[in-house]
């Protein structure tokens, strides 16, 4: 049966793969680092809130069977995720992205050079036309991240700059990221950011003081988030960028309208704080932000969820599908499409991610052609 | 304007932030001891006045009882021309044009960041001279207006005694938790004893946002950094409130006290809808941090909980419709919601403007009858009510 028109494409714009354990990264770092992290035994930022309240973030049942850590395996990641929900588009985003706030800066460099020369190495040379993947960068130096990003950033398969960790303990819209900005546009990709920005730095991860149970965490989760938008909103970055481009992952989505009612009807008294903003907080959004579904809300039932986001308006060209595989929470993308009303399915099951990177995707049709000729020739 | 139609005079404002004109008011309440601390930070003519009764010199004195507030607003703070220290200004700007019968005193930025101060004996001096103010210069002259006791967060068992001391005065409708001196969320078991005594005495606990951005204080005001303009200092103030909601339900304080209520001030009402909704899918999945509950937590946070309205902003690119469609989506939140003005506040909203958004058949809920049940200040009457 052919598909829907609106269901042609499927991207997915967070799919976690990893290295199985360390010793597969080591080989990519230098004489000098390898031998740090060999002695050290980590090249996980120490210390993480997270760590001690969250214990393990991955599905169990998405361990590879050879063993090593969930997303460390391409056969596996095919038959447990590509291949079983037909995605044509999967953006490859590590294990969360957090090795650039190394509490050594050069380290954290070192970290992400090794990482971003591994996923080009081992994934991103497999010859699987729907895997794309994000250079990692360390925040805690933006000139050698930008630096790191135009060494890397125009690699074909490169689909954008995974910026996670707040080592320097500033939201995404303060001017000390301004060189990764500008590199991000001088290179042409999107700037990608992941939940866990205070993971590493724990100070800020929450207003108001640090939660102290799994449920209050993973509520919270979302508010570094909201602050980091907020302050690429009415920081003026999108004013000193233009082309820029952010999308957020594993954020949520359904406090932006709250986020972004609240700083259009403040913008009198931003425009005396921030006289180059010439467009309202929600303008910039909707030409600059993309936001992926995951956790696509559950609490709530679907048609709750579209009216609240209706009230907004809008949202339809933003969302992003996103899985998280193999995270415990994975959003599998036929529960988000059912989620959707009819008419965003096309948009945000694939067209917004296509948009976004700016990828022209073969139909399904196309597809299935090319795939016939070439099993047969 | 339409008119305030069956409404009458029964509107009830849960937040006023009141205020002194000059700390020279609240130092009336300390102690002769405490006068000599204050005076040390202050000019010498008025050091002479505050500890020998020397004549009040002119000029200015200085604040040494204020926190220092991080943020502040490039459009002043206030009200043009307004301080919330004028009771005829709050008495012909807010009550009579807009018909409020009753009005919940809670506070100014200063004042609520004063338990948070440092200095923790002095804290906790000055909260106690705070609320002998609020009783004197407001509740003994202003018949309509009811009083929250603010307490020092910082020493848990001296807010309990505070508490105590305040409740026998029954025009003390609430306990306010603002300044958090020790930067955890307020279910953390260390805020057991202020927990303990609101219970015992029957009042709810009022949370005003803004409390977490003290520099003199270890939480942090926003989550992922320091707000680098005042408007997302205003904008993001609903994430402190959650961060304490959450805690007071995980941590159990809303099971060991049945009775307990909280009303959750100065984030606005859209925070709230997702905010639940997360809530509940966290603690579906890890429902073992939290086996004592028997429901979902947004059913207790609708029963526990009361969420004041202010600062209720509209603005470009904030339609009042979308605000609209957007409340009507949780129908239940209309018992939830309690009009607050925030008067003198440059957010300030009438009663009318709340009016306006809300959904249909929600008004007299949520500019009345909810904060009347909450503080037992409705008669099972509604039309015969007798003020308690």
């Amino acid at each position: 049966m052919a598909l829907k028109p609106q269901e042609e494409h499927l991207v997915d714009v967070d799919v976690h793969h990893t290295w199985a354990d360390d010793a597969e990264l080591l080989p990519y770092l230098p004489a000098r680092w390898r031998t740090y992290f060999e002695s050290v035994g980590s090249v996980l930022p120490a210390a993480t809130y997270y760590s001690r309240i969250g214990g393990s973030a991955m599905r169990l049942d998405a361990t590879p069977p050879g063993g090593g850590a969930p997303g460390s395996d391409y056969a596996m990641l095919c038959e447990h995720h590509l291949d079983a929900y037909d995605i044509d588009r999967a953006l490859l985003t590590f294990g969360f992205g957090t090795q650039g706030a190394w509490f050594h800066p050069a380290g954290g460099v070192a970290l992400c050079r090794a990482a971003n020369d591994w996923t080009l190495d081992r994934w991103l040379s497999l010859g699987d036309d729907r895997l794309y993947g994000l250079m990692m960068l360390p925040p805690g130096d933006p000139v050698a991240a930008a630096a790191e990003l135009r060494r890397v950033g125009g690699h074909p398969r490169i689909a954008g700059a995974l910026m996670v960790p707040n080592p320097l303990g500033q939201p995404m819209g303060h001017p000390v990221n301004d060189p990764i900005y500008d590199a991000a546009v001088e290179v042409g990709i999107p700037v990608v950011t992941h939940v866990g920005s205070e993971f590493a730095t724990t100070g800020t991860l929450a207003a108001g003081g640090l939660p102290s149970s799994k449920p209050e965490y993973y509520t919270l989760l979302e508010q570094p988030g909201m602050h980091h938008l907020a302050s690429l909103l009415a920081g003026g970055t999108f004013a000193r960028f233009p082309r820029l481009r952010v999308l957020f992952n594993e954020h949520g989505f359904l406090w932006v309208p709250w986020v972004l009612w609240g700083l259009d009807a403040r913008y009198a008294a931003l425009r005396r704080e921030r006289p180059e903003l010439d467009r309202l907080p929600s303008e910039y959004f909707r030409e600059h932000v993309w936001m992926g579904t995951q956790p696509f809300e559950t609490g709530a039932g679907r048609q709750a969820v579209t009216a609240l986001l209706e009230a907004f308006g809008g949202m339809e060209d933003r969302l992003c599908f996103a899985s998280d595989y193999p995270h415990w929470d994975t959003d599998p993308p036929p529960q988000v499409s059912a989620r959707l009303p009819r008419v965003w399915r096309a948009k945000v099951m694939g067209g917004n991610a296509a948009e976004l990177f700016g990828w022209s995707l073969p139909s399904r049709e196309r597809r299935r052609i090319n795939a016939t000729q070439e099993a047969t020739s | 304007m339409e008119s305030d139609g069956d409404l009458g005079d029964e509107v009830i404002d849960c937040c006023i932030a009141h205020g002194w004109e000059s700390e020279l008011e609240v130092f009336e309440h300390l102690s002769a001891g405490w006068r000599e601390y204050v005076a040390a930070h202050v000019p010498r003519a008025w050091h002479d006045h505050l500890v020998a009764g020397a004549p009040a010199p002119g000029g200015p004195m200085g604040s040494p009882m204020a926190a220092r507030v991080p943020y502040r607003s490039p459009m002043g703070v206030d009200l043009p021309g307004v301080a919330g220290s004028d009771y005829a200004a709050l008495r012909d700007q807010h009550l009579r044009p807009s018909h409020v019968a009753r009005g919940l005193l809670c506070h100014g930025a200063t004042a609520t960041l004063v338990p948070a101060l440092a200095t923790t004996q002095a804290a906790t001096a000055f909260v106690r001279a705070i609320n002998d103010w609020t009783r004197e210069r407001w509740l003994d002259r202003h018949a309509e207006l009811r009083g929250t006791i603010l307490v020092p967060t910082q020493v848990p068992e001296a807010a309990a005694a505070e508490i105590r001391r305040m409740a026998v005065d029954d025009r003390f409708a609430a306990v306010l938790l603002a300044g958090n001196g020790l930067g955890k969320p307020f279910g953390h078991p260390v805020y057991e004893p202020i927990h303990r005594a609101a219970a015992e005495v029957g009042l709810p606990i009022v949370i005003r946002a803004g409390g977490d951005g003290n520099v003199e204080a270890p939480a942090a005001p926003v989550a992922g950094g320091p707000p680098g303009t005042e408007v997302e200092f205003r904008t993001l103030a609903p994430q402190a409130l959650m961060t304490h909601a959450v805690s007071l339900i995980a941590q159990g304080v809303i099971g060991r006290h049945p009775d307990l209520r909280f009303l959750l001030l100065g984030g606005g009402v859209a925070w709230v809808t997702p905010f639940l909704w997360r809530m509940d899918a966290e603690f579906r999945a890890f429902r073992h941090d939290a086996l004592w509950m028997d429901e979902a937590p947004s059913a207790y946070f609708k029963d526990r909980f009361r969420v004041g309205t202010d600062p209720f902003v509209l603005g470009a690119g904030s339609p009042a419709t979308g605000l609209r469609d957007y409340l009507a989506v949780d129908p239940e939140l209309a018992g939830v919601l309690c009009y607050a003005s925030g008067w003198p506040d440059r957010e300030y909203a009438t009663p009318a403007t709340v009016r306006d958004v809300l959904p249909e058949g929600w008004a007299g809920r949520v500019l009345h009858d909810n904060a009347a049940e909450l503080f037992h200040w409705m008669s099972h009457d509604r039309r015969g009510l007798s003020w308690r």
